[in-house]
């Protein structure tokens, strides 16, 4: 469960990046975040991941105030959370399996562990058979794949995507909010921050618009 | 342990990654402690010469003519038991005589048929190692005390003077230089263990992203760091091994000859033990200011 009270955030002194926001997902729920580009989407998943701090108000996940957690507590957060970007920040001198292992080695997982789960976790999304294939040699729509197992092998309770399908073409698109679909079935809270309306409208789901930093709607379920 | 076995791991591929960068950090390393050790290696050498020196620190006790010989064997006794005093010899009337014509050899003529041997008798006093210095022959002056046979005392004070100084100035040398090198070092492989962490920023980025602990991310720039300064350490170690064999084995030897030295000495086990963990703590300290600086 994610809440936010009368959020907001300003980076250095100028206009705030996003204004008293006041917003609940319930655990489960599948979320697009819309608005123009500058809205402030990613300045609010980069608050629900702790890359960055409010400057006002409270952020709730599971109960916990992250707004106050401590820097030397914030990998606990990230534990409970799978992210994933437009640009998948894959690791070009790692290969596919590895780029997705590096999610349990932090965890100080067996060797045995990791790969049985890598293997699942790769299968279940369709790529096993690129399993030792440089990242770099994948298209777009795989990256993003390897991009989501990679943020999913370590069974969080929650998806963060920061324009997911940015660059991919329409086709690819749909397959990644596919596999968002199915993450989402089996119970993981998913959030996706988009300006691609056309995808927005076919998923047919709850949308949290924001434009100049302020909520226009959606707050509540 | 796993963890440390595990960091030890990724410390190697890390290594391995960005050898050019490592081998300047190693490169730097041992640059450092080769002048350290150096340096070490030179006071090490000359410290026999300066500890010879040590041993000629002599205090000469001169006596007072007309009392009994059983009066100074009573006084050497004294002084030979006293705990800072190694060893005592007396020098009879006589004897001094003897020595001097000894010295004057063709012109011995000059003392004979005195009608009264003009040289005093004496006891000459070595100290024990760790009293061969001006505070040493201090206390056992102190020592000797007011005494009726004792007429004048010398030591050669100025000498003594000049060697504490002496002594004083290459100890402080070695702290100088080896504070100064060592600064100089931890600053240069936080600067080039900085390159490998920007290089590796978005592994770092990525494992915060994924829940990493800022422990896990470190441990293994850590041992990349004491690896890295081990190398170096041993790098010059082997260096000063080279130098010391080729100076050492030169046939006309003019370095050996300046120095009125046999033989070249190695710098001693502790030493080499203390460059070593030097080297180790360096990297280690170096690795620590760079990814501490770029955590977050
Ligand atoms: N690191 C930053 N420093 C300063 N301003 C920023 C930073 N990140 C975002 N902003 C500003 O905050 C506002 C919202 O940005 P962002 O959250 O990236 O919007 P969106 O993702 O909806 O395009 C924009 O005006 C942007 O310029
Ligand atoms: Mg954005």
């Amino acid at each position: 469960m994610i809440q936010l009270f009368h959020v907001s955030k300003l980076y250095q002194k100028e206009v705030p990046a996003l204004q008293d926001l006041n917003l609940h997902i319930p655990k489960g729920d599948f979320a697009f975040i819309t608005g123009p580009s500058g809205a402030g989407k990613s300045t609010l998943l980069k608050l629900l991941f702790a890359e960055e701090r409010p400057t006002n108000g409270q952020i709730l996940i599971h109960g916990r105030n992250i707004a106050r957690m401590p820097v030397s507590r914030i990998h606990t957060l990230r534990r409970e959370i799978g992210i994933v970007f437009q640009d998948f920040k894959l690791l070009p001198n790692r290969n596919v399996f590895e780029n997705v292992a590096l999610a349990l080695e932090v965890l100080g997982m067996p060797r045995r562990e990791i790969s049985r789960r890598v293997w699942l976790m790769l299968k279940r999304l369709g790529i096993h058979h690129k399993m030792r294939a440089n990242p770099l040699t994948l298209s777009g729509g795989e990256q993003q794949r390897v991009a989501i197992a990679r943020a999913q092998v370590n069974e969080p309770t929650i998806l963060l995507a920061d324009e997911p399908t940015g660059g991919l073409d329409a086709e690819a698109s749909q397959r990644i909010m596919e596999v968002f679909a199915d993450v989402n079935a089996r119970g993981t809270t998913v959030v996706v921050a988009t300006h691609n309306l056309e995808i927005v409208r076919t998923m047919g789901r709850r949308v949290i618009h924001l434009e100049a930093g302020r909520l226009v709607s959606g707050g509540n379920p | 342990m796993n963890r440390l076995l595990s960091s030890i791991g990724r410390a190697a591929t890390n290594l391995r990654q960005s050898w050019l960068i490592s081998s300047i950090t190693i490169g730097i390393i041992s640059i450092c402690l080769f002048l350290v050790g150096g340096y070490l290696l030179i006071t090490y050498n000359l410290q026999g010469v300066f500890e010879a020196w040590k041993d000629q620190v002599l205090i000469t006790v001169y006596l007072r003519d007309g009392f009994p010989e059983d009066d100074i064997l009573l006084l050497q006794d004294r002084l030979s038991s006293l705990p800072e005093v190694h060893a005592v010899t007396y020098t009879s009337k006589e004897k001094a005589l003897e020595e001097f014509g000894a010295m004057l050899g063709e012109d011995r003529f000059l003392i004979e048929g005195l009608d009264r041997n003009p040289l005093p008798a004496s006891l000459q006093m070595t100290p024990k190692e760790p009293y061969r210095n001006l505070e040493g022959v201090r206390t056992i002056l102190a020592a000797i005390g007011d005494d009726p046979l004792v007429q004048d005392i010398q030591y050669g004070q100025d000498w003594l003077d000049r060697l504490d100084k002496l002594f004083y100035l290459l100890d402080f040398g070695a702290l100088v230089l080896g504070l100064t090198l060592s600064l100089a070092a931890v600053f240069i492989i936080s600067n080039t263990i900085k390159i490998t962490v920007m290089a590796r920023r978005d592994e770092l980025e990525i494992m915060r992203l994924v829940g990493a602990t800022e422990g896990f991310i470190r441990l293994p720039f850590l041992v990349e760091g004491v690896i890295q300064g081990m190398a170096g350490a041993l790098i010059s170690l082997g260096l000063l091994g080279g130098v010391h064999l080729l100076v050492s084995t030169r046939s006309d030897q003019p370095l050996l000859k300046m120095l009125n030295l046999d033989s070249l000495s190695f710098l001693p086990l502790t030493a080499m033990g203390a460059i070593l963990l030097g080297g180790m703590v360096l990297g280690g300290l170096g690795s620590l200011a760079s990814v501490g600086r770029h955590s977050r």
